[in-house]
């Protein structure tokens, strides 16, 4: 029951700081940064098979 | 994008993604510049290891391509030039690609399962598909359909797609050689047009067969003419080889399917096969891949169909040592090169499977 | 079965008959970047509704299209160079490299329900390197 709790009392936080988002934009503004994270090594190329579906997604 | 100076790279937030990128090989380059040369991408059921499995392929009129997705984890994003916020010198990204079309050309084929045969029955009503729906579920572009249905002896009757039965191809066929040799065509190199195929056929108490099948005979056992046309009809000639084959086969069914046959006594069978005073060079190279020389009896062949062997190759090459303990290697090879799906050096695919020893100018293979 | 087609767009088909292989950008203006690596800007869920466009790097287009400036990008024609600043810390050296084969773009239109093939490219700017600091 201890552990429920608790797992309820995070959700909630969350939530809220959701809803909330508008009210700590200035914060959360400035937060953001747009940044290259790069990749070690080569590209990881896999092929596979075209599906019809594929070529709609 | 100013290619000197500073340019400054926006990005939306969210990408369109109906982008995709395809690679262009020389190939599909060339259909693309050719403007009536549409492409289109067709959704086809291929053979992968006996498993039928859901495949897209790209085909321009005459051409077909295989496609793989290629995926890589790097970040490709495609940009436009744009004026934005008062700025000529920007490029904005509107679309992130995760993988790239990969294109390789490859041999189109007719989608033969959905095919039905007929053998001149009245009575049977064909309710196959027509041409175009055949092309449509077919891995091939519409030219390579086109040959392929005359090389199989397709033929459309009543809008529908049918095989001709094999029974029912030699009979219109050595009507048609009689009938033509009747008329005193000279099908080596006058030749002559379709229409007068079909009428030498049906003026010869033949009125009831059906013009569609004799066409379909005709494009089988006779090619165009090489002379450019200038517009008139394309004339028809006779192509001996293809039909020296088609009786040889057929003559081996008849005389060396049960038991096998001395050659000597063959070839005379064969050659009484053709309708008389048609002159054919006949030889027994040409029905390599059709026949076996059983173990022990010399000089004597015997009837073998490609259709009855395993598609194992291991399996395969198990079956021919046992009916035939040592194969000169032009012979054994039509019986076993479908397999070599990877294009291995035909040498190199059949000393994986057998064994391979040199004797005087030939080579002999067998079992390891 | 299906069966789909993919029709030309006219200015390409021109570009085309041109042969003319032009450089970073076609003639359409279209450019491929590559980086190794994510490129990190913000979802638009993740960005507050009502005044994220005060952040003077969020702004939007002629479509009205929410947009972020990612940085600049310095191309050197004669060395086939590129920089690109990300941001206010990064710097990637990057190179432009020709295609082989080239890339055709295709987009697909619902309306049409087909493929359309957009441009071609024939060369893309690659940045395979790790990014440097601004100093």
């Amino acid at each position: 029951t201890t552990t429920n709790t608790t797992t309820n009392t995070t959700t909630n936080t969350t939530t809220n700081t959701t809803t909330n988002t508008t009210a700590s934009s200035a914060t959360s503004l400035s937060d953001i940064r747009i940044w290259v994270r790069y990749t070690e090594g080569f590209s990881n190329a896999v092929r596979k098979n075209v599906t019809w579906e594929s070529l709609w997604e | 994008m100013n290619e000197n100076n500073n340019t400054t790279l926006y990005s939306q937030l969210e990408y369109d993604h109906g982008y995709k990128l395809i690679q262009l090989t020389p190939e599909l380059l060339d259909a693309l510049k050719s403007n009536n040369n549409a492409l289109k991408f067709k959704q086809v059921q291929t053979d992968h290891e006996g498993t039928m499995v859901d495949d897209v392929i790209l085909c321009s009129k005459n051409k077909s391509w295989n496609i793989k997705q290629k995926n890589h984890s790097n970040t490709v994003l495609l940009c436009k030039d744009e004026k934005l916020n008062g700025n000529d010198n920007c490029i904005k990204g509107y679309g992130k690609c995760t993988y790239e079309y990969e294109t390789r050309l490859t041999k189109g084929h007719i989608n033969l399962n959905v095919i039905p045969i007929y053998d001149g029955e009245e009575e049977e009503k064909l309710d196959s598909c027509n041409f175009e729906e055949l092309i449509n579920q077919s891995g091939c572009s519409m030219e390579e359909g086109i040959k392929e249905w005359e090389e199989i002896c397709g033929c459309v009757i009543d809008n529908h797609v049918c095989i001709l039965g094999e029974n029912y191809i030699h009979s219109v066929l050595h009507i048609l050689l009689m009938s033509l040799m009747a008329e005193g065509y000279d099908m080596e190199s006058q030749g002559f047009l379709i229409a007068e195929g079909i009428e030498s056929v049906q003026k010869d108490g033949n009125e009831n067969e059906k013009s569609q099948v004799i066409e379909s005979v005709i494009k089988r056992f006779f090619h165009r003419e090489n002379t450019d046309t200038n517009g008139k009809e394309v004339r028809w000639l006779i192509d001996k080889k293809k039909i020296g084959v088609w009786y040889g086969i057929k003559a081996l069914k008849k005389y060396a399917s049960k038991n096998p046959i001395r050659d000597v006594e063959f070839l005379q069978e064969w050659r009484s096969m053709f309708p008389p005073f048609m002159s054919i060079e006949i030889d027994l190279k040409m029905l390599r891949g059709h026949y076996c020389k059983p173990n022990s009896i010399q000089g004597q062949i015997k009837y073998l169909s490609k259709d009855i062997l395993p598609m194992d190759s291991k399996q395969r090459f198990k079956m021919l040592f046992q009916i035939q303990s040592q194969w000169l290697q032009e012979e054994i090879e039509p019986f076993v090169k479908d397999l070599n799906t990877r294009n291995m050096k035909i040498d190199t695919f059949i000393m994986k499977f057998a064994r391979r020893r040199h004797v005087g100018k030939q080579y002999i293979i067998q079992s390891r | 079965m299906n069966v789909v087609d993919i029709s030309i767009d006219h200015h390409v088909l021109g570009q085309l008959a041109q042969e003319k292989l032009s450089t970073i950008a076609t003639p359409l203006g279209n450019t491929i970047i590559e980086i190794q690596g994510e490129l990190d800007i913000p979802s638009l869920q993740q960005l507050p509704k009502d005044n994220y466009l005060q952040d003077s790097r969020f702004s939007l287009d002629s479509q009205d299209n929410p947009i972020v400036k990612v940085g600049i990008l310095n191309i050197d024609q004669d060395s086939k160079q590129v920089t690109m600043y990300v941001g206010t810390t990064q710097r990637l050296l990057g190179k432009i490299e020709k295609l082989d084969p080239p890339l055709g773009l295709l987009h697909f239109v619902s309306e049409t329900k087909e493929y359309q093939l957009k441009d071609v490219f024939t060369h893309k700017i690659v940045f395979r390197n790790r990014p440097l600091p601004i100093m």
